[in-house]
């Protein structure tokens, strides 16, 4: 193995030992040890990216990256759940920053408006109202750290090899990625009718799928205002207070 | 690219003329119809009952536009692909569409006259319905992936609403809840299967797919790829499967049946079934034979088609397979499970079962057939075709009269039915005939629908499949018996009286009105198999 391999092994490694031991698991200790961990796991990872050599864009890729990571850490360390949440859109927004910066203009808009604006706002709604009356316990502790932690450790060691390829037999380093060139970049990213045409392929080729997936939405609303109804209709007839 | 050229488009290929709304009609009435009856209750609501009336209205039109009226003898419609090659417009399109349609005029009137609904439940269930009405004539009309996953999707979420609508009644609830998890699952399963193909085959239009398999069986398919093309095909079967109740994927349905109302228990017995099945037959026609094929006359092809059509002579193999393992396993678990019921509706749930096997074989035969003899595939199509047109009326009724009786009774349990002969002699006698049919016996439209079926098999040479067929219509004869045998010799108990529906009264006449139809499509068994035969003829080209 080479030292490159060495060296993003011994990421993942500490990475899922500094989450497991950040993870609220009502009483152990070691957190701030976990989170040396995982600052020093991310500035490994980090040492082992080359970026496209411009140093404006490798500046916004860490910058995002990180938020995006450390946000993520903070979504399942956090032993508020409303932290939680914050913590989530955070890292959503680091996410769509990224998505944004790799030109892909409408997913990352949609992301900050279907995650960040839609998704998240319902958590906080369903947190604040399903406990108006403060935090039960079980919400401040993290269910199976150990699991949790070890699938982490598989997922993010699978993107390794995949991308940085630890098992490759004679892979120096990641080969560093040559900048596009201004054709790529006119015909790709710096097209202004990138996201036109993607209106013209979903409004056009796909016209039938998206008005079916909206008519499929009318009918699950009304489903559930169904389920609503009834669920309000057992407590108006007081005939089965416990549902 | 401008709104305005992406309007032009739009219009030329949907307004313009020959364009897709034309062939669209039906369905774009039955969203009309569920936007009316959502604005109504919002609009007049003093009148209690506008959502039935819309409904009706609605559906009239919706067949109005289906029904092919300018269909002579041998004057069929060509196949013609619409909005953009996502959807295909044929004649089996308009003759299953046109048979659902028929269904839900049939089963909005049932549900008035049961009043199973109150006012306040009235609109959101019929909105549910066409809702999944709509999803349904998606899946028969499939040309997409993306449309056989919406079309599922979309007939199957409006079904796990429709199964937990009954107030304060935690069975319901459950059976609701199991038939949600069970299909997120399924669909979750066959998104992966789609996927898969896609990945391999490089496009999501099923005709592109096709030709893309022929190309790499063409070059000689390596086992990667063998692998990942059988997975990706068994996955999407899971999905089919699921919405077809087979075994190993029915463990809902009993529940899903007896949790739910008679109602909801019908309309997804019948229309969901019918709308998977057309999908099943979409699936298989296309994979199972190169699309675009030019017939001078029916027997001979150009030789390039001709190596094409040898090429897909391994995938047809395996379909043949999967179909006829899934419709001889469904058949028979469905009937021996049938044996232990007691109560009516969980009876009629593994009936169901079993007579999706039936329903399974005559698609095995098409797929067997299709290499050699095309014409003969036609017909097993159309044998399927018939089956589902005469298993509409005779499920129907058979739902309409527990439904019926419920109504008066408030069981459902077999045992309850006892001495209805003698007191509402008509609708045992309904009952009973709804019973014989089920088995296929003769002089009733169950035993041509089962003969077509064999017949197909027969020219298949699929003798296997025949004989589990041949052996499952004896075993099922005994428990369809035993609903006769209660109602017609078992005592009436002493501590109360069975119920007094007179065939005259609005109730009784309604069920007599399903159950001429189950008498009488033996006699006009042309007519059915002129349609069914219309239904088949622009598939497999």
């Amino acid at each position: 193995m080479t030292n490159h391999q060495h060296i993003l092994t011994l990421a993942v490694l500490l990475g899922a030992v500094g989450l497991w031991l950040m993870l609220p698991r009502g009483g152990a200790r070691g957190r701030a040890v976990g989170t040396v961990l995982g600052i020093v796991a991310l500035g490994l990872w980090f040492s082992q990216f080359h970026g496209l050599g411009q140093w404006t864009a490798d500046g916004m890729f860490f910058v995002l990256a990180a938020i995006a990571v450390v946000a993520a850490v903070g979504a399942v360390t956090s032993r508020n759940p409303v932290y939680c949440a914050i913590w989530f859109g955070l890292s959503l927004l680091g996410t769509a920053g990224l998505l944004l910066l790799a030109g892909a203009q409408f997913i990352a808009v949609a992301t900050v408006l279907v995650y960040a604006g839609a998704i998240l706002v319902m958590f906080l709604f369903v947190l604040m109202v399903a406990q108006p009356e403060g935090k039960a316990s079980c919400d401040q502790m993290s269910w199976e750290a150990g699991v949790s932690a070890a699938a982490g450790i598989a997922m993010v060691g699978v993107l390794s090899v995949a991308i940085g390829g630890i098992l490759a037999p004679s892979c120096p380093a990641m080969p560093p990625i040559a900048p596009p060139t201004q054709e790529e970049l006119a015909a790709g990213v710096l097209d202004p009718h990138q996201v036109a045409r993607l209106g013209d392929e979903l409004f056009g080729r796909r016209l039938i799928a998206v008005e079916v997936a909206g008519t499929l939405l009318l009918a699950a609303l009304v489903g559930a205002a169904v389920i609503v109804n009834q669920f309000s209709g057992r407590r108006h007839d007081g005939q089965q207070k416990t549902v | 690219m401008n709104f305005d050229q992406l309007l032009q488009n739009v219009v030329g290929d949907t307004i313009g003329p020959g364009g897709s709304l034309w062939a669209f009609r039906p369905e774009m009435t039955l969203c009309a119809t569920i936007i009316a009856v959502l604005l109504a209750k919002i609009i007049l609501p003093g009148w209690k009952s506008s959502a039935y009336y819309i409904t009706l209205a609605g559906l009239l039109a919706a067949c109005f536009f289906a029904f092919p009226w300018s269909w002579q003898q041998g004057d069929m419609p060509a196949a013609k692909t619409i909005f953009t090659g996502m959807l295909i417009a044929d004649s089996f399109t308009v003759v299953v569409r046109g048979l659902l349609l028929g269904f839900a005029v049939l089963f909005t009137t049932f549900t008035q006259m049961t009043g199973v609904w109150d006012r306040d439940d009235q609109a959101e269930f019929f909105v549910l319905m066409l809702g999944s009405l709509v999803g349904m004539c998606l899946m028969i009309s499939a040309n997409h992936i993306l449309v056989v996953m919406l079309g599922v999707e979309m007939a199957s979420v409006p079904c796990y609403v429709l199964a937990g609508m009954k107030r304060n009644q935690p069975v319901s609830s459950e059976a609701a809840l199991k038939y949600a998890v069970f299909g997120a699952g399924a669909a979750g399963v066959m998104l992966f299967g789609l996927s898969l193909l896609a990945g391999v085959l490089g496009s999501a239009q099923l005709p592109t797919m096709t030709a893309r398999l022929i190309q790499i069986i063409h070059q000689g398919v390596s086992p990667d790829q063998t692998l990942v093309l059988s997975l990706g095909g068994l996955m999407l079967m899971v999905g089919v499967a699921f919405k077809l109740s087979a075994v190993p994927f029915h463990f809902w349905a009993p529940d899903v049946f007896e949790g739910a109302t008679a109602e909801v228990a019908a309309f997804i017995s019948v229309a969901s079934k019918a709308a998977a099945l057309g999908l099943l037959v979409r699936l298989v026609a296309v994979f199972s034979m190169p699309s675009g094929l030019t017939f001078p006359e029916g027997i001979s092809l150009p030789p390039d088609q001709l190596a094409a059509v040898a090429d897909l002579g391994a995938v047809r193999q395996y379909i043949v397979a999967i179909v006829s393992l899934l419709a001889a396993v469904t058949c028979t678990f469905g009937n021996l499970a049938a044996y232990g019921q007691t109560n009516m509706k969980r009876l009629l749930a593994y009936s169901t079962i079993a007579h999706a096997g039936y329903m399974m074989m005559p698609v095995a035969a098409a797929a067997a057939l299709v290499g050699s003899d095309v014409l003969g595939a036609r017909e097993a199509v159309a044998a399927l075709v018939i089956y589902i047109a005469i298993y509409l009326f005779m499920n129907l009724a058979a739902f309409a009269i527990v439904a019926f009786l419920r109504n008066a009774t408030g069981s459902e349990e077999i045992a309850d039915y006892a001495g209805l002969a003698r007191r509402s002699p008509g609708l045992a006698v309904c009952m009973a005939i709804v019973m014989f049919s089920l088995v296929g016996l003769p002089p009733l439209a169950g035993f041509p629908a089962k003969m077509t079926v064999f017949l197909a098999l027969i020219d298949a040479k699929l003798w296997a499949l025949l004989f589990v067929g041949a052996l499952n219509t004896l075993l099922s004869l005994f428990y369809y018996l035993r609903v006769v045998k209660v109602m017609v010799i078992s005592p009436e108990p002493l501590h109360r009286e069975a119920p007094t529906i007179p065939l005259t009264s609005m109730v009784g006449s309604y069920c007599a009105l399903l159950t001429v139809p189950v008498v009488a499509l033996f006699f006009l068994f042309g007519g059915v198999l002129y349609w069914a035969r219309a239904a088949a003829h622009t598939l497999f080209n």
